[in-house]
């Protein structure tokens, strides 16, 4: 398991008048932690979350991942870090609408080459889910989808697991289902979850809560 | 609407400008295709007329006879007896200009002094000026028009070099005559004894022009009785040759509409993408209160943006494109109908109208069930994809039905009609239907491979994305399996009539050896060959255009001897018992276009005028030929001799004994004809592929189109790609992001725009060759009056579907770089 280190993250868009979303970010993520990014809206959290999962790269400083600067790395190999190494959730879920619930789990697999023996069945039951794989998914309600997406993020055993306001179009229990769903699975398998929220009731449960306000790291605790 | 609902459809277009250029770059192709194709047509048209009229002039009749033409003396006697002032001489005959490529001219022998009322380019004795004297009086003089002139290369004084009937000859230009429109192109006047001298015609007039009256024409037919001249309508040749032509332009027209279908696919598609883009912004002015019709004037105000932006390139584009197909089309023009039609682009306010309607009209009229659709939108935030896709599945299977009742109808129509305009209504709803069907067929494609594709997310992307976005990919096949389905019916149309032509043309050209020479062989040249010891025997020929009163018939005279058979494939009536009738009775056998232009079948009586005489014919068969669109009476060259006075041999046909050496043989006719002036020995085999070279030369104008609407599907397909593939940035983005690489997701793109191109390549089978059956049995037949056998080989089909490949695929490319330079971030955003 890898640590996380960032330092000095600064990222803009627009060359002729720059608008900043970050500013001058550092810090550090180690393996196994279940890291919890809060702020108001537009303050540049998620910027944050998709600069650590290399979505996209800083306009200034590092992100290193087992001490490499994952800008140094050609796009080819920031592709199999993704793949191999990390699982994104996000808020609307994103599953592919094309693909059964079933295909949607084999595709991390199908990408990985691994070989597929029971681990659809297997993750679709860790999510409540046994039983719905040959559903499609604008067939399942708003909590059902994010289980799933949840089990895809998990189910080719990444390092990171990188969440982007998860439960922001959830009702409060489905919320926190997926929370303490997410949370289980990856304490389970000392993975790292990386979460972006609202949710100031999920921050209690964080290892390090990071607090963005205007682009700017305000405040980084350790519980 | 208001202003500001107009402004928010208007900046939406221009924030997707590839999308919205696209869709202008369809409707400025078809609009382009049409124009330029109508005023091909137009053009080819005018310089017919113009060059017909510059020879019949203001006359409303003419004295014709017979192969003979008119004794001189009745010109006399017509201006003395019987007081027709308004009458003038005319002799008619070909010559070639060896200097300028061989250029083929008319020598046109007129009476300056009757000239005058009859307003032809030589304007009579006034028009020439000082010139008419020595027209009048030198021999050898003649006198061109401005425009051919410069084409000859020559002015007033200059000496020019021809060949009249083969023989060299030197002609004077003693004037030049004043011609701004150019109507006297390939025409060279004489006064009529230089004419008459030079064409071997002495004492004989073509023909004498007449400006008379209903009545004088009674009193004059009555004076005329005992005499072999008649008088014909002077309109009736040129009348019948541009009837003969329209056939040619209504094909024409139809191929050039095939390209409108397709891009009121593509305007269909790109407002059907806008409706959906917008629905969000829709449903929020909705919920604001904005009527349901000011979002449908929103939309079809969009439509009529992209018309009218479209249609004033296509405008443009067209009068350009026109430059180019007006030369192809005088090319057919001049190789099938008429050999003097030669003349620049004319400009026709119908076509620029035509294709204003064609671009306005086909965009707003395209437009109208998208535009419906986004007024349709329920004042909430918006309908989710899904939704939409939902609905266009249902929508697949009424459209499969209205497409099964639009291929039935056109079944009707074609089967009810004997008309050529209804054969086009069936073959464009044979198109739409086929299109309506294209849908289900997406729909059928995803079925099938479905079990292949489970358990494989990368396969199954390809697939079930084709068929999820079944509002996208409906209309990407349905546009481009009828732009290949044309590529193929016309392939095979063309593959299968050249297939007839060359059966045709090795039973029409079972001679080894053609003897030519107008007018100047006869029976001892003929008999001269057939005494040579390596010939078994020879046929004789001769042309004749006979004026009627419904225009010119062809008569082919053909003498042989009596133990051989007439070697023509008899299409209708027994073959046997038609041949047997044509050697032994006064029965012709008529060529398909002839049976088909004036109504006859066998056992019917044809009338044809001889001198006096007003014999009939008993049609003893109907015979396949491809020489003539006019059509062709074949008769027994001694009835022909009898009836028209006429011995003269235009070509003698000279068949060789088996294993006897053909050069030899060439050696020997050639010394046979040496005398005679312009006489032409010429291999059968170059006689075939020359008649090939002027097929293929006829059809180039068919290929030019055929791809013109191959085009304008590609374009609609690349448009709806793009659509489909904008639609789907977010899903794009995920994949991205969980670790497909950059080539994983151009090799999905390419991967099921490759899919869509292959299922509308297969799509496009059935329906090329119900296309291509339609254009064999049934426009040729109705348009030209040609039968021809159908040929289908593998290889336009896999042309075909090829065809479509490669352009689904090249329409990726564009998609599949966007999508591979997508920025996961930027996507997930939507942005």
């Amino acid at each position: 398991m890898a640590d996380i280190a960032f330092h000095s993250l600064t990222r803009w868009y627009g060359d002729a008048s720059p608008r900043v979303v970050l500013s001058d970010v550092s810090g550090q993520i180690r393996a196994g932690e279940f890291v919890v990014v809060v702020g108001r809206s537009g303050s540049g959290k998620s910027t944050l979350l998709n600069l650590l999962g290399g979505l996209e790269l800083p306009s200034q400083g590092t992100v290193a991942i087992d001490g490499i600067d994952i800008a140094t790395l050609t796009d080819r190999e920031l592709t199999a870090l993704r793949r191999k190494r990390m699982g994104f959730v996000f808020q609307s879920y994103n599953l592919i609408s094309t693909l059964s619930v079933a295909d949607n789990l084999r595709l991390p697999l199908s990408l990985n080459g691994i070989a597929e023996t029971d681990q659809v069945d297997t993750w679709l039951e860790r999510v409540g889910l046994a039983g719905r794989g040959d559903d499609w998914p604008d067939r399942l309600s708003g909590g059902e989808q994010q289980r799933v997406a949840i089990a895809r993020a998990l189910i080719h055993e990444p390092e990171f697991i990188l969440a982007d306001e998860p439960t922001g179009n959830l009702d409060l229990e489905n919320a926190e289902r997926v929370v303490a769903l997410l949370d289980g699975l990856c304490r389970d398998a000392g993975r790292t979850l990386i979460m972006v929220t609202h949710a100031l009731e999920v921050a209690g449960m964080a290892d390090q809560l990071l607090t963005i306000r205007e682009g700017q790291l305000v405040t980084a605790d350790s519980q | 609407m208001s202003a500001l609902i107009g402004r928010i459809g208007r900046r939406d277009l221009r924030r997707h400008p590839l999308q919205t250029a696209l869709a202008m770059v369809g409707v400025a192709i078809a609009v382009a295709v049409v124009v330029a194709v109508d005023l091909a047509n137009y053009s080819a048209r005018e310089a017919m007329r113009v060059s017909l009229e510059s020879v019949t002039g203001r006359a409303t009749h003419q004295i014709v006879a017979g192969p003979q033409g008119v004794n001189e003396q009745l010109y006399t006697q017509l201006r003395t007896e019987l007081g027709i002032r308004q009458a003038a001489p005319v002799i008619e005959g070909g010559l070639t200009v060896p200097s300028v490529d061989g250029r083929p001219l008319t020598l046109l022998g007129l009476d300056a002094f009757a000239e005058g009322p009859f307003q032809r380019p030589l304007g009579g004795a006034q028009g020439l000026g000082e010139a008419f004297d020595d027209l009048f009086l030198r021999d050898n003089a003649i006198a061109l028009g401005q425009g051919e002139a410069a084409r000859l290369g020559v002015a007033e004084g200059d000496p020019l070099a021809v060949r009249i009937g083969g023989e060299p000859q030197t002609l004077k230009v003693v004037a030049v005559i004043d011609d701004a429109d150019d109507q006297a192109r390939g025409l060279a006047f004489a006064d009529i004894a230089t004419a008459q001298s030079k064409l071997g015609k002495v004492d004989r007039l073509d023909r004498i022009d007449l400006m008379i009256t209903e009545a004088q024409v009674t009193r004059l037919e009555a004076a005329l009785n005992d005499t072999q001249a008649r008088i014909v309508p002077a309109a009736a040749s040129s009348t019948a040759v541009l009837a003969m032509s329209r056939a040619f332009r209504i094909n024409l027209t139809a191929l050039s509409l095939l390209a409108v279908v397709v891009g009121a696919f593509l305007v269909f598609n790109t407002l059907g993408f806008l409706a959906v883009r917008r629905r969000p912004t829709i449903g929020t002015l909705r919920a604001m209160g904005v009527q349901r019709r000011e979002i449908l004037g929103q939309m079809l105000g969009d439509a009529l943006l992209i018309g009218v932006i479209g249609t004033l390139v296509g405008l443009v584009l067209g009068y350009a494109l026109a430059h180019s197909l007006v030369g192809l089309v005088l090319q057919t023009v001049n190789d099938v109908y008429f050999e003097r039609a030669a003349g620049d682009l004319v400009l026709s306010g119908w076509s620029l109208a035509a294709g204003l309607l064609v671009g306005l009209g086909g965009s707003v009229v395209a437009a109208l069930a998208p535009a419906r659709e986004a007024a349709a939108t329920p004042p909430r935030a918006a309908l989710s994809r899904a939704d939409l896709e939902i609905r266009a599945r249902r929508l697949a299977g009424r459209a499969a039905v209205a497409g099964v009742i639009i291929l039935l109808i056109g079944g009707l129509i074609i089967a009810l009609s004997n008309g050529l305009i209804a054969a086009f209504v069936g073959l464009f709803a044979l198109i739409l239907g086929a299109a309506f069907l294209a849908p289900v067929v997406v729909l059928i494609m995803g079925a099938v491979l479905r079990p292949w594709v489970q358990g494989r997310p990368l396969g199954g992307l390809i697939v079930e994305g084709a068929v999820a976005s079944l509002s996208r990919t409906g209309v990407a096949v349905a546009a481009l399996s009828v732009a290949v389905a044309a590529v193929i019916g016309v392939a095979v149309m063309i593959e299968s009539f050249r297939g007839s032509v060359i059966d045709w043309l090795e039973g029409a050209l079972s001679a080894d050896f053609y003897v030519t020479a107008a007018a100047n062989l006869n029976d001892q040249h003929a008999d001269q060959m057939a005494q040579l010891t390596d010939v078994s025997f020879v046929s004789r020929s001769q042309w004749y255009s006979l004026p009627t009163q419904d225009g010119p018939v062809e008569i082919w005279a053909l003498g042989l001897p009596l133990d051989q058979p007439v070697d023509v494939n008899i299409q209708s009536g027994n073959r046997d018992e038609a041949l047997q009738a044509w050697r032994n009775t006064p029965a012709v056998l008529i060529s398909e276009p002839f049976a088909m232009r004036r109504g006859l079948a066998v056992g019917d009586q044809l009338i044809l005028p001889a001198g006096p005489d007003r014999p009939t014919f008993t049609i003893a068969g109907v015979y396949r030929d491809y020489a003539s669109p006019t059509g062709v009476v074949l008769m027994r060259r001694s009835l022909y001799e009898r009836l028209y006075d006429d011995t003269a041999i235009a070509g003698i046909g000279v068949h060789i004994r088996a294993d006897r050496s053909r050069e030899a043989m060439r050696d020997q006719l050639e010394m046979a004809v040496g005398g005679v002036a312009g006489a032409r020995v010429t291999d059968n085999a170059a006689v075939f592929e020359q008649s090939l070279i002027i097929f293929d030369r006829t059809f180039a104008i068919t290929e030019v189109l055929r791809w013109l609407a191959g085009l304008v599907a590609f374009v609609g397909v690349v448009s709806a790609l793009m659509a489909l593939h904008l639609d789907r940035l977010r899903e794009f983005a995920v994949l991205r992001a969980m670790g497909l690489s950059r080539q994983g997701l151009a090799g999905v793109v390419g991967g099921q725009s490759g899919l869509l191109g292959l299922v509308a390549g297969l799509w496009s089978i059935p329906l090329g060759i119900a296309l291509a059956g339609l254009l064999v049995f049934v426009i040729n037949r109705r348009a030209y009056g040609w039968s021809m056998g159908f040929e289908l080989h593998a290889s336009p089909l896999i042309e075909g579907v090829v065809l479509a490949v490669v352009a689904a695929l090249l329409a990726a490319i564009i998609p599949a770089w966007r999508a591979a330079r997508l920025s996961p971030a930027q996507g997930l955003k939507g942005e």
